[in-house]
């Protein structure tokens, strides 16, 4: 199962261009859609849940096609949008059941099942005569994906999920995404927070201002960074200079002044020592370095 | 295709959010709150709710929802934009729209889900209304029926303000606009669009008539669902463009269009529906323009006269199988080559035979030409006989009414019911005359003969087959030789004769040998509890009701039955041109609306619990037998008896003379019958019907309009009544009530009783009805000519009355009277105080007239057996052309109070009143009483006085036109009417308005101008023609009018000031009086050098009143 996106391109009726030419094949597993607010995340989203047509290209889904089989595609997904937050006059169970409705759970029993078990999974169980209006955010968040789920789509598009969360309502949420990419599904999550694709994407692509500046791995992006990553002592007047010149990921002050990790080719201080990347300093290099200084 | 299990999906879910949406819970709580306390406050006796509402409370269905569906239909709009609005706004949303489902699925579902919740709101408030019909123990209607209501009413509002809205949404994408301009969509078609073109725009169903009878269902069930099908189609229409239009992409790339094709054929076919129903309301009108075209063709085709029609029916469910044997003679004085015929057009003819012998014919629409192999020689007589079958046209019904002007249905409360002129059902059966389902001679209704009306006297047979179970009712004795098989033998010739048959029971008794009865259908004799201790007095108080009617009109009953017969509500009570009663009157059978409904004191419970108040509070013992003869009497005389001024309740839909007996006396037993003056049966009637009452409508609320006799002077001064007759009477305001409109048939009416009130007043009381009486006692049975009553009034008289007669048809010169020197003092008679009055009065015009004074005393009030108020003393006075007459009247009491009611005359208003205040002064002598001969005056002016009356060339005014577009269509509308209006002190005009009050200047015309106070934006001016330079004393005439709800409360309008400006040679004067020292009359203002260019007074609206007004001004040379 995989989706194939070919030089898609989407230019709102105001002549911006939000996406360019992107081409993608997403394969099952956790997919990472990684980029700064109004990268073109959002609109490419939108186009994989039938909610916008692209201006250009074709995205095929099992050989199926996004504009031509609609019906077809549209079975087989789940959708949590990233301004999931409004609902009308309905509980948290009935919020659910209208979504196993919609996806075709026709009979009342099974459904009632199927609702039940995911109130488990997602843990609001206990809430589940709440109204969905009176959920926390991370509630919410969780009714989101259980919804997205209930009917068991084999594609699951999640939209910014962990924006405005708490850790622990963040770790968790990462931990169901994680343990559904275990399944035969492709999980396509769009975020701008490194740590939700961290958790177990096997792939991911970069994309800022429309284009794809990346796609792969998260070990290959973060192989990419190899040598680009320094660590550096620096006094206050040196911590200024670099802050200039280099894109700083973290500051700690120490007893001599900062300690500094920061990306860059090449840099120009003499106790600087290269450190090992992480998908943070990949990140960082990609967005801050490579497409700033392109 | 649509997946049935995706919209129930998403119809369950809208419904569960709207039902849980606080706004519509608190609608349908204030819903369910408000028509349930209406409900209940029905079926309290005490709320004084009309009997109606009881008497069918099937119906309270029908109203509930009809209240309801304003509510809802803006509750929709909100609730169907708000969720298109949510949808735009909300990403959340987009979890569903995710979803494999198609648009169509989606929107459909959505508005099932809507009209779900209006529905149980609808099934709630329709079940609290059949829960009140079971409580009210009179209801008998079918609960099926019921049901139908929300499927007529709500269904195609909902369906059509859903798709209205949406598509709203959808174009301009805001939800405020579109509330907004649904809204005003809604006001304005409440308001202004719903009676336009046949109610076709009120979809919220108000005004289209669907009362329901319990003895024949909706009054057309056709029309009703055509007109309510034009918004459930336009609605899907425009619900499928929405599920077009929608901002989510299509599910299939396939049938893009689909939607669009499919709302365009819904569109389209509303659009057919709207044709078909604007068709069948214009065929109708066309129809009766042919008919009448066609009757016209032929109106002066010499007819044979129907001797005799034998005929024998037979009831074949909805259509009738007919064979009428005639005998026909012809008395026209002339051969015949052509017999003209009336049928109903749906009467299908199979055989003429004209003296056993097969004869062809020619039909077109009502008409049947027969073509004679030889022509019918003078006095000749035929046997004719018609072999026909099929069903009845309505649209046949009626022709002498204006098939513009035509309405077919009417309100009676908040019911809209459609007017049906003639049933033939399986189970009931009710036709007349003028349904034209026996042949008669010559033609109907023509307007080159307008108001002649001249049909045979015909000895009628009758004999009715129909189903086992139902009862027939027609005119004559009747005989049943089987189930089913009734025969009628009218005693004598009868104008007309109508059939009824249902599912009746009969009720009757005997009383000097004149069976009396009802036949009510079954089910609905709710009567008969209410009248159970008074069988022993039943003939009793007959036989008094009956000798008090016929003292009062003079004539006796001719006929040997007199029958109620139940039809239902919907029977039009319309009046032919030429006739006093409705069609509901009928040779020895008044048809009366089921169960009353329309009738006067028809809630006889109530009715007696208001009675046992009464005494109670009067510490009055009554047995209940008394009471129910009080019920019963009541009843009697206020439906059968009632003269003109009573009260009635449903003025809109019928008069007082709508179920009079009178006809019964008079119209079916004898005619006059005249070529040249058709109107004058009519004018007789009328006569001989009011010529005994003395009630007279003395208390006019001042600031009603003018009433319906001032409008008919104002007619009768622009057109005579040939004029009136043959170019027919445009309504001049149709913003009027039913009961305000004056129809050619009040004119006629007016102008008859005036007629012959004239000859009475000229010949003396007694004698003149005493020969009436004789001359009509003579031609019972029979019609008579014009020649005939003329050959009375010369031989008892001496007079010729044609030329009379002529004048009276062709003139447009009215009488006019003139009033002056009333004198009220006291006199000794032996050792008693009287007290007189005297007056002079001028008729200065070229026609008689007729005027009834009226003296009101003090401490005294005198009632009629209806308590009616009956003035103390009433006189009807005639004044000759060129005449003036004194009058002296003597009273044992004080009178108060004189009052003039001029009836047809130049006179404005029709009533003039002048108080009379106590005097002292005592003359000597007896008195004078009686009438003398005074000298004649032509006017009532000072002869040195000149006078600028708002009448007068003289006058004008001058008004800021500066109103908003809002007020401006209001006056427009208002200048089509009458020029004169009422005093509306509670909203004065800001436009100067005529107004006409006994108390203003005038010779014949009492008017000024009256507006609203205000900052002196508006002026009047009197410029004098005064030739001669010399001191004048100037005087204004006002009439102070006192604004006040109670009768001696303090007037309102008693800070107003009149601010005039007087010219004279040295400048102007500026002049403030103020109303509180004013008197009603001349007042004084000063004496001013007046120079012919300086003979002007101005007066502004200038006033801290509510209103001002401007009459007349008058110089008086010193």
């Amino acid at each position: 199962m995989k989706i194939e996106i070919n030089n898609l391109s989407q230019v709102y009726s105001n002549g911006k261009k939000a996406l360019s030419d992107i081409n993608l094949e997403i394969g099952s597993g956790m997919f990472g859609l990684l980029g700064p607010n109004g990268a073109g995340k959002s609109s490419l989203m939108r186009i994989l849940v039938t909610m916008l047509l692209p201006s250009a290209g074709s995205v095929k889904i099992d050989n199926f096609d996004l504009i031509k089989n609609r019906k077809e595609i549209r079975q087989m997904l789940g959708y949590l949008p990233q301004d999931f937050r409004f609902f009308t006059k309905l509980k948290t169970w009935e919020f659910l059941d209208y979504a196993a409705g919609l996806s075709g759970l026709n009979q009342k029993k099974v459904r009632s099942a199927k609702v039940d078990e995911w109130l488990e999974k997602v843990g609001l169980f206990d809430f589940r005569d709440r109204d969905a209006n009176n959920l926390s955010g991370g509630m919410k968040r969780r009714l989101g994906i259980a919804q997205a789920l209930i009917g068991d789509p084999k594609i699951i598009v999640v939209d910014e999920p962990t924006t405005g969360l708490d850790p622990e309502e963040r770790i968790r949420f990462r931990n169901i995404l994680s343990e559904l990419s275990q399944k035969d599904v492709i999980i396509v999550l769009s975020t701008h927070i490194v740590g939700d694709i961290s958790s177990g994407c096997n792939n991911l692509a970069l994309l800022n201002n429309g284009f794809v500046e990346f796609t792969g791995s998260p070990e290959e992006l973060i192989a990419k960074t190899k040598g680009h990553v320094w660590q550096v002592t620096a006094s206050g007047y040196e911590y200024d200079m670099l802050k200039e010149k280099y894109a700083v990921i973290s500051t700690i002050p120490t007893e001599d002044g900062w300690e500094v990790q920061l990306v860059g080719d090449n840099i120009e201080a003499s106790n600087a020592i290269e450190i090992e990347p992480n998908l943070e300093h990949a990140y960082v290099y990609y967005m801050e370095h490579l497409t700033n200084h392109k | 295709m649509l997946s049935i299990k995706k919209i129930n999906t998403i119809a369950r879910f809208e419904m569960k959010t709207l039902l849980r949406s606080w706004f519509f819970r608190i609608f349908a709580g204030l819903s369910i709150v408000f028509l349930g306390i209406f409900n209940a406050a029905i079926f309290v006796e005490s709320s004084g709710a009309p009997w109606l509402y009881r008497a069918l409370p099937g119906n309270i269905a029908y109203v509930n929802l009809l209240i309801l569906n304003l509510g809802q239909a803006i509750v929709a709009v909100f609730l169907a934009s708000e969720f298109l609005k949510q949808d735009r706004k909300n990403d959340t949303v987009e979890v569903i729209y995710a979803r494999s489902m198609t648009n169509a699925e989606y929107i459909i579902g959505k508005s099932i889900g809507i009209l779900y919740v209006f529905i149980i709101l609808n099934l709630i408030l329709l079940l609290v209304g059949i829960g009140f019909s079971f409580l009210a123990s009179d209801s008998s209607l079918g609960l099926g029926q019921l049901f139908l209501y929300p499927l007529l009413i709500s269904l195609p509002t909902l369906v059509f303000i859903l798709g209205l809205s949406f598509s709203m949404m959808i174009l301009f994408k805001n939800q405020a606009i579109t509330f907004i301009i649904l809204l005003g969509y809604i006001a304005l078609t409440i308001f202004y669009l719903n009676n336009k073109l046949y109610h076709l725009f009120d979809f919220i169903a108000y005004t289209v008539p669907m009362m329901n009878s319990e003895i024949a269902g909706f009054g057309n069930l056709n029309e009703i669902v055509i007109h309510r099908s034009i918004y459930f189609f336009l609605g899907l229409g425009l619900i499928f463009i929405t599920i077009f239009k929608i901002n989510r992409l299509p599910q299939s790339k396939k049938l893009t269009s689909l939607p669009l094709i499919i709302g365009i054929i819904f569109l389209a076919f509303g659009g057919v529906l709207i044709n078909k129903y604007i068709s069948l309301k214009e065929d109708t009108i066309e129809l009766k323009q042919e008919m009448i075209a066609l009757n016209n063709q032929y109106a002066f085709k010499t007819k044979v006269d129907v001797i005799e029609n034998t005929i024998v029916l037979n009831h074949k469910g909805e259509s009738i199988q007919m064979q009428s044997d005639l005998i026909i003679q012809n008395n026209s004085g002339t051969i015949i080559d052509t017999l003209i015929f009336n049928l109903n057009p749906l009467l299908k003819i199979r055989a003429v035979k004209l003296d056993d012998q097969a004869i062809d014919f020619v039909r077109d629409l009502h008409l049947i030409r027969l073509i004679l192999p030889n022509a019918i020689s003078e006095l000749s007589t035929h046997e004719l006989s018609f072999d026909y079958e099929g069903g009845i046209d309505e649209r046949t019904h009626f022709l002498d009414l204006d098939p513009e002007e035509f309405k077919n249905d009417f309100n009676i409360e908040i019911f809209r019911v459609r007017k049906r002129f003639a049933y033939l059902n399986e189970d009931f059966v009710c036709l007349t005359r003028e349904s034209l389902w026996y042949p008669t001679a010559g033609v109907s209704y023509t307007t080159v003969r307008p108001a002649y009306y001249a049909p045979d006297f015909t000895n009628f047979n009758l004999k009715v087959i129909t189903s086992d179970n139902l009862v027939a009712i027609s005119q004559g004795a009747q005989s049943s030789d089987a189930a089913g098989e009734f025969t009628f033998e009218p005693e004598f010739p009868l104008t007309q004769l109508s059939l009824l048959i249902g599912d009746y029971q009969k009720y009757s008794l005997t009383v000097d040998s004149i069976e009396y009865g009802i036949y009510a259908i079954k089910g609905n004799e709710f009567f008969t509890q209410h009248f159970t201790d008074i069988s022993d007095s039943l003939p009793g108080m007959i036989r008094d009701l009956k000798n008090e009617y016929e003292t009062a009109i003079g004539l006796t009953y001719p006929f040997k039955r007199l029958f109620m017969a139940e039809v239902p509500v919907h029977f039009a009570l319309d009046k032919h041109i030429y006739s006093i009663a409705s069609d509901a009157v009928q040779p020895e059978i008044i048809f009366y609306p089921e169960k009353g409904v329309t009738l006067e004191e028809t809630d006889f419970r109530s009715r007696k619990i208001r009675f046992e108040r009464r005494m109670e509070r009067d510490n009055e013992e009554v047995t209940p037998q008394d009471i129910q003869e009080r019920i019963f009497k009541r009843f009697v005389r206020g439906n059968y008896m009632a003269n003109h001024q009573e009260w009635y309740q449903y003025e809109e839909i019928m008069d007082r003379n709508s179920f009079t007996i009178f006809p019964n006396y008079y119209n079916f037993i004898s005619q006059l019958r005249s070529e040249k003056w058709p109107m004058l049966d009519l004018s007789l009637g009328i006569y001989l019907k009011e010529r005994n009452s003395n009630v007279v409508s003395s208390y006019r609320w001042f600031f009603t309009d003018i009433n319906k006799g001032e409008r008919i002077n104002l007619e009768l001064k622009d057109a005579s009544l040939q004029e009136l007759l043959i170019s027919g009477l445009e309504i001049r305001d149709k913003t009027l009530d039913f009961d305000e409109q004056i129809s050619l048939n009040d004119i006629i009416q007016a102008k008859g009783d005036h007629l012959f009130s004239l000859f009475r007043a000229r010949y003396g009381t007694a004698e003149f009805n005493a020969v009436l009486n004789q001359f009509v006692e003579n031609h019972q049975h029979q019609s008579y000519s014009f020649e005939d009553l003329n050959e009375v009034f010369e031989k008892q008289f001496k007079s010729n009355i044609t030329t009379e007669i002529a004048d009276w048809y062709e003139t447009k010169k009215l009488p006019g009277f003139l009033i002056k020197d009333i004198e009220s003092f006291k006199v000794m008679d032996g050792d008693y105080t009287k007290y007189q009055v005297t007056f002079k009065i001028a008729n200065p015009e070229p026609v008689d007239g007729l005027i009834t004074f009226i003296a009101d005393m003090e401490n005294q009030e005198t009632r009629n057996e209806d308590n009616q108020v009956l003035p103390d003393f009433t006189q009807k006075i005639h004044i000759p052309a060129g005449k003036a007459i004194e009058f002296g009247y003597i009273f044992n009491n004080e009178p108060t109070r004189i009052n003039f009611f001029t009836h047809i005359s130049e006179n404005l208003p029709n009533n003039l009143i002048y108080d009379l205040e106590g005097s002292d002064d005592i003359r000597k002598g007896k008195g004078f009483e009686g009438k003398r001969s005074t000298e004649f005056f032509a006017n009532l002016d000072e002869p040195n006085a000149i006078i600028v009356d708002n009448e007068d060339e003289g006058f004008t005014y001058f008004e800021d036109l500066n109103l908003s577009y809002l007020k401006s269509l209001v006056d427009k509308s208002r200048k089509e009417g009458y020029k004169y209006q009422g005093i509306r002190w509670w909203s004065p005009p800001s436009r100067w308005t005529a107004v006409v009050r006994s108390g203003y200047y005038g010779k014949y015309v009492r008017s000024a101008l009256y507006t609203a106070s205000g900052e002196g934006n508006r002026t009047a001016t009197w410029n004098a023609e005064i030739t001669e330079p010399a001191y004048y004393d100037i005087y204004c005439h006002i009439e102070k009018i006192n604004v006040s709800f109670r009768r001696n409360g303090r007037s309102r309008n008693n800070n107003a000031s009149f601010n005039f400006r007087i010219h004279h040679e040295d400048g102007i004067e500026d002049i403030t009086l103020l109303d509180k020292d004013v008197e009603s009359g001349w007042n004084y203002m000063g004496t001013f050098f007046i120079t012919p260019e300086t003979s002007i007074v101005d007066m502004t609206n200038k006033s801290k009143g509510m209103m001002i007004s401007a009459d007349a001004i008058k110089w008086i040379k010193n």
